[in-house]
Order: C-alpha cells, then sequence, then structure tokens
C-alpha cells in the first residue's frame, strides 16, 4: 500500500460516501471525526519507505502512487503536515457536531483535508492549483446547504478562486520557459505578474479579498473559519513550493518587496477596518485578511528566516480562530444574528464565551502571554531591521483590530443584568472552549512546545530551513 | 490528410499549421455571436446551448493545435457537464432560480460587444508573446475568457455565476491546451467542471425543494 492510499484516497472515499448518511447526523459526524483521528494517529505512528517487519511477512508503505504519469508522494517529512490537516478537520468536526446545522459538513470536511493533502503531494506541484480549486467547489456544495443568506460571498469565493487557478497554471507554462532562459528580464517580469495575480486571487491578498468578510457574514462562521484556514495552509505550502523549486524566484528583490508591500496593506486594512465593523462575523473575516497579512509579510523574508514564522504562526492561528468560531457559532445559535445592536449584554449570559471570544481575540491581536504573541514579537523583531514601515504597519493594523475586541466586548457586556452562570449548559462545548483557552495561554507562556512542530513542517524545503 | 494521436500528419505537419483560415474567422465569429447572443438572453436553456456551442468551438481548436484524444475528452467532459446542468433544470420543478428577463439588455450587449473588441486588441499585443498559438486561436481564447468575466458581473443567480465561469474556463482551456500537451490536466479541468455542475446540480435540487415547501 502507498501512503497517497491511506492519507487521500482512502478519507476521501470515505467522507464522501458519508453523503448518503445525511439523515443519520450523529452516526455521519462520529464516523467522520474517527476517520479524521485515526488518520492524525496513523501519521503518527506509520512510518513511510521503511520495511515494517509484522511476524511472518515484510510489508512496506511507498511513498509513491503514479496517475496517468504524474506522482502523489507523501515522505515521512510531509507527516507532519498530514497530521496538522486532519487535526483540524477532528476539531472542527468536534465543534460543529454541537454547533453547526450543516449535514454536509462532515462528509466535506475530510474530503477537504484529503485534496489539501493531494495537493501538497502531487508532483509536478503545479497541479496543486486545480485540486485547491476543487475544494472551493466542493464549499459551494456546503455553504448552499442552509437557508437564508444571499450566498453573495460564496460567489466571489468561487469566482476568485478560479481566476486565481487560471493565473497560476499559466503561470506554469511561463515557467517552463524561464528553466531554460533564466536570464531573461522580460520574461522573469511577466512570471512575477502572473505568479502574483494567482496567489493574490488564491490567498485573498489585497485588493483581492472583498469576499473574505462577506463569506464570513453571510455564512456558517465556523465553517468558513475551517475553510479559509485549511485552504490558507494549503496556499501557502504551495507557495512556498514554488520559492523552494525556484531559485531565481527565492532570491528575487521585486517578489520579496511586493510580498511586503502586499502583506503590510492586508494588515492595515484588515485590521483598522475590523474596528468599524457591527457584525462579529464580520470582524473574524477581516481578523482573517489581517492574519494572512501577517503570513505573506513573513514569506517576504524568506531569506531571512521568515519561514520559522510562516510556520510558527500556524498553530495558534488554527486554535484561536477554532475558539473563536466555535463561540460564535454560539452566539448565532442563541440569538439568530452576530450583529451587535442584537448581541447587547449577551454576554453576561454565559461566560465561558465571553471568555473564549476574549481570549481568541486578543490571541490574534498578539497580546503578551497569549499564544499569538510570540510570533508577532518575532515577527516584529525581524522587520526593525529589514523594513520598518512594515513593521509600523503591523501596529496600526493590531491596533485598529484591538478597537474591534475592545468595542465587541464591552457591547457584549453592556447591560443592567447580574452576571450568568460560568458554564452554558452544553457540556461539549464549553468543555472545547476551556480547552482551547487553556491551550492559548499554555502556548503564550511556553512557545518552545510547538516551535519543534513547526519547525519540522519545513522539513521538506531544504531551501526554506 | 491523415493525422497520428499526436496530430501530426505524415510529413511532419501539425494539424494548426495547415488549418484553413477561413475556418478559424468563422470559429471566431461564432464564439463572438454566442457571447453577443448569451448577453441579452438569460434564460438556462439559452445559456447552457451556447455553453455546448462553445465547448464544439473548442474541440476543433484543441483538435487543430494538440492531439485528437485532449479533444475528445475535453468535449466529452464540457458536454457533460453542460448536459448535467441541463439535467438538473429539467428535474427541478418549480424552477428555484427561474428570472424574468433582466434590465439593461442594451448595455449588456453594448459591453460585450466593446469586451470582443478588446479581446481582439489584446490578442494582438498577446501574440507577440506567446508566438506557440495562432492569432486567431487566441483572440477566441482570450474572448472568452472576458466574457466569461463580464458574464460573471451581470448575472447573479448561482447559476448564471456558474455558467459564467464554464465559460472563462472555456476561454482558457482553447489557450491552455494549445500550449500544454497534457491529458492529465485536460482530464483534472475536466473534473472540476464537472464538480462545478454536480455542484449546482446539487443547489438547485435543494432550492426547489426549498420552494416546494
Amino acid at each position: 500500500m502507498s501512503a497517497p492510499v491511506i492519507w487521500i484516497l482512502i478519507p476521501f472515499i470515505v467522507s464522501t460516501s458519508l453523503t448518503l448518511l445525511r439523515n443519520h447526523r450523529k452516526v455521519a459526524y462520529l464516523t467522520s471525526i474517527l476517520l479524521s483521528i485515526s488518520m492524525v494517529l496513523l501519521a503518527i505512528i506509520l512510518p513511510v519507505d521503511t520495511v515494517l517487519n509484522t511476524g511472518r511477512l515484510d510489508s512496506k508503505i511507498t511513498s509513491t502512487f503514479s496517475i496517468f504519469g504524474r506522482e502523489l508522494v507523501i515522505q515521512s517529512q510531509e507527516l507532519v503536515v498530514v497530521a496538522l490537516v486532519y487535526a483540524v478537520a477532528a476539531f472542527w468536526l468536534i465543534g460543529a457536531f454541537t454547533t453547526s446545522r450543516s449535514s454536509l459538513f462532515p462528509s466535506v470536511a475530510p474530503a477537504i483535508a484529503a485534496l489539501i493533502v493531494a495537493s501538497i503531494a502531487v508532483q509536478p506541484f503545479l497541479y496543486a492549483a486545480i485540486l485547491l480549486e476543487l475544494v472551493a467547489i466542493i464549499t459551494l456544495a456546503l455553504f448552499f446547504e442552509l437557508p437564508g443568506s444571499s450566498n453573495t460571498g460564496v460567489l466571489r469565493f468561487i469566482t476568485f478562486q478560479t481566476i486565481g487557478m487560471i493565473f497560476l497554471l499559466f503561470c506554469g507554462w511561463l515557467l517552463s520557459g524561464i528553466d531554460t532562459a533564466p536570464s531573461d528580464m522580460v520574461a522573469m517580469s511577466r512570471v512575477l505578474l502572473i505568479l502574483g495575480l494567482g496567489f493574490g486571487f488564491f490567498l485573498a491578498l489585497f485588493p483581492f479579498y472583498s469576499w473574505v468578510p462577506m463569506l464570513a457574514e453571510q455564512e456558517d462562521t465556523f465553517l468558513v473559519g475551517y475553510v479559509i484556514l485549511v485552504m490558507q495552509t494549503g496556499i501557502l505550502i504551495l507557495g512556498m513550493q514554488f520559492l523552494e523549486n525556484y531559485a531565481w524566484l527565492r532570491n528575487s528583490v521585486e517578489l520579496q518587496r511586493g510580498l511586503l508591500i502586499s502583506g503590510s496593506v492586508m494588515v492595515i486594512t484588515g485590521g483598522i477596518w475590523s474596528g468599524f465593523q457591527k457584525d462579529l462575523g464580520r470582524i473574524y473575516g477581516y481578523a482573517l485578511i489581517m492574519e494572512n497579512g501577517f503570513s505573506v509579510i513573513s514569506m517576504g523574508l524568506i531569506t531571512t528566516g521568515g519561514s520559522l514564522l510562516l510556520t510558527g504562526m500556524i498553530i495558534p492561528r488554527i486554535l484561536a480562530f477554532g475558539i473563536w468560531g466555535l463561540c460564535l457559532a454560539n452566539y448565532q445559535g442563541r440569538h439568530n444574528s452576530l450583529h451587535l445592536d442584537n448581541l447587547q449584554g449577551t454576554g453576561k449570559t454565559s461566560i465561558v464565551f465571553l471568555l473564549g471570544l476574549l481570549i481568541a481575540q486578543f490571541s490574534v491581536g498578539g497580546l503578551p502571554l497569549l499564544a499569538g504573541f510570540p510570533q508577532r514579537l518575532a515577527l516584529l523583531q525581524a522587520l526593525t531591521t529589514s523594513a520598518p514601515l512594515a513593521g509600523w504597519a503591523i501596529l496600526a493594523g493590531s491596533g485598529g483590530f484591538w478597537i474591534a475586541a475592545w468595542m465587541s466586548l464591552s457591547t457584549l457586556i453592556r447591560s443592567e443584568e447580574k452576571w450568568g452562570k460560568f458554564l452554558s449548559g452544553n457540556l461539549r462545548v464549553d468543555l472545547l472552549v476551556i480547552m482551547g483557552v487553556v491551550l492559548v495561554v499554555i502556548l503564550g507562556l511556553f512557545p518552545t512546545i510547538y516551535a519543534k512542530f513547526s519547525g519540522n513542517i519545513l522539513l521538506p524545503f531544504i531551501h526554506l530551513q | 490528410m491523415g493525422f497520428d494521436l499526436n496530430g501530426y500528419s505524415r510529413h511532419g505537419h501539425r494539424r494548426g499549421e495547415i488549418m484553413p483560415i477561413f475556418l478559424l474567422i468563422l470559429l471566431v465569429l461564432l464564439i463572438a455571436v454566442g457571447c453577443l447572443f448569451v448577453s441579452f438572453r438569460s434564460d438556462w436553456r439559452s445559456l447552457i446551448t451556447a455553453l455546448a456551442l462553445f465547448y464544439f468551438i473548442q474541440f476543433i481548436f484543441i483538435l487543430y493545435s494538440s492531439s485528437p484524444l485532449m479533444a475528445l475528452a475535453d468535449l466529452a467532459l464540457g458536454w457533460g457537464a453542460s448536459g448535467m446542468i441541463a439535467f438538473s433544470f429539467i428535474n427541478s420543478k418549480p424552477l428555484p432560480f427561474e428570472t424574468s428577463p433582466s434590465p439593461g439588455v442594451s448595455f449588456k450587449v453594448i459591453s460585450t460587444f466593446f469586451f470582443i473588441l478588446t479581446g481582439f486588441a489584446l490578442s494582438f499585443t498577446t501574440s507577440y508573446w506567446i508566438t506557440q498559438l495562432s492569432f486567431l486561436q487566441l483572440s477566441a481564447g482570450i474572448i472568452l475568457m472576458l466574457s466569461g468575466l463580464l458574464f460573471i458581473n451581470f448575472y447573479h443567480e448561482p447559476w448564471q455565476v456558474v455558467i459564467s465561469i464554464l465559460i472563462l474556463l472555456s476561454g482558457f482551456e482553447i489557450i491552455e491546451y494549445g500550449l500544454e500537451n497534457s491529458l492529465l490536466l485536460v482530464l483534472l479541468i475536466g473534473l472540476v467542471k464537472l464538480s462545478l455542475a454536480f455542484a449546482l446540480f446539487f443547489i438547485l435540487r435543494r432550492e426547489s425543494r426549498r420552494a416546494r415547501k
């Protein structure tokens, strides 16, 4: 058996066949959660390309699976990312089991994870763009499942992803020409432009991010968080593959400058616009844009250790947005709205969600002692020498976002009523939020816990370490 | 004249090199007319007919610039996607997104006409650096891509947006398959088209069920 069969084909087939169990919500969710957890465990336990001595028979899990002359390759170094992607799916599935009304999510979440793993494994890596487009198409069905929203955000999302795919595939053809003539400056600038547009649309870079707050406002915020975070992880890894494979691209000053400028604008606009929002879903969307901006800035510092910053941000981000989305899903479920005017004083009724929201928002904002702080500090330190203006952009953006966080907090507790109980009464969600909050604090106090894991994500990228 | 599966004659000519110029011009004109047609007819039958026509034109372009196998696979997948969308509409009763004729038809037609002209103009400049394709093939691809983008902005119903995305992809395919001779690429983009059609099938079924309730 090969690794791509275990971590791509089997979960994809099992999860898509779970659509048949849509009317048996509990069974579908439990199967999906078990599938995702078993994928994580297998990624930790099973060695790839190593002979396993199992009594009489020696077996080996090969890393390669061939299809139409192309290959899906999962080597042992890539299992860290595989485990991470399925762990995120498992976390979101557990949360959605109690908070989401979606009956499609259990069949969609592991399928998305499998496609993201396929996009990391596919050789040549340019085909990853098509697999990421497939992820976007799957989410079309997911977001249209629930009634009541205008769905303009999801239509814009699918349009932008398609345009991004077109640019990246076209860039693949252009790059094949550059391979033979790396000194052609005109061709190189053409590639940079097309590549920039491709990633701009795909990764929702400035100014192509309008769909993010729309999607977060119109759809189930918790599910939007999953789709965007997992897709962004896949796209960032695709970006790293580009940088790993093309030395001239890695060393291009224009590209680094472009990434720094684009990332800074995203942080400033995402952070400051969030301060003007009245809908918690839109604030979540702008926070996603701001976080994306931090990743783009880190990519711009790729020659000076930015890759470690980039991978270091992944776990705190996923954790913070996971808890935040979970709390928002509960507010949405209880009050049928995420608009601040309709949520005045509701924070006092179930303190656990207020605490979750507070910790998650301020972790994203980079408050000291929370999980988001160490990487934010490291990024600021790196920028002081190479691009101080980008450092100021981070401070301005974070400032705007802090205003949004304070505004939402003050609205949620603004009422004459007495404080209610700490727990909400839904034990599963309470437990998830409390565990998440504790983890955010622990990772903030002891960032070295996940530093090794983050470093291991870089193992397949020899030139970026 | 006979051609092998890779599109070469026994004299070593590629199909594109000996394709009659008038046929190419006719195809580009057909695309322009098809785009203008889509701009003033926004019902599902017209849009799907236009889409099927675009896939047939795409088939001829790919047949002459790449291998027949790629062209056939692409046509089958494209028509498969169009068929699936048509099937979803036939089976959706009541039609959830049936809209009345949209306003501003003359604006849409004029905009599409200008986009077609822009497509021609862009093809001139693009043909200087994409030398592997004929000017007319480039024009066909760029006109379809630009029109697809325009239709995405014209329409707001999910099925209209999805068909517009398919038109955009169709234009891209005319250019891409002339540059990259890969059956896997055809199959993967075909999978994207089929998935879009399937997602639309799912959306239409769900919406019509809601409308029935």
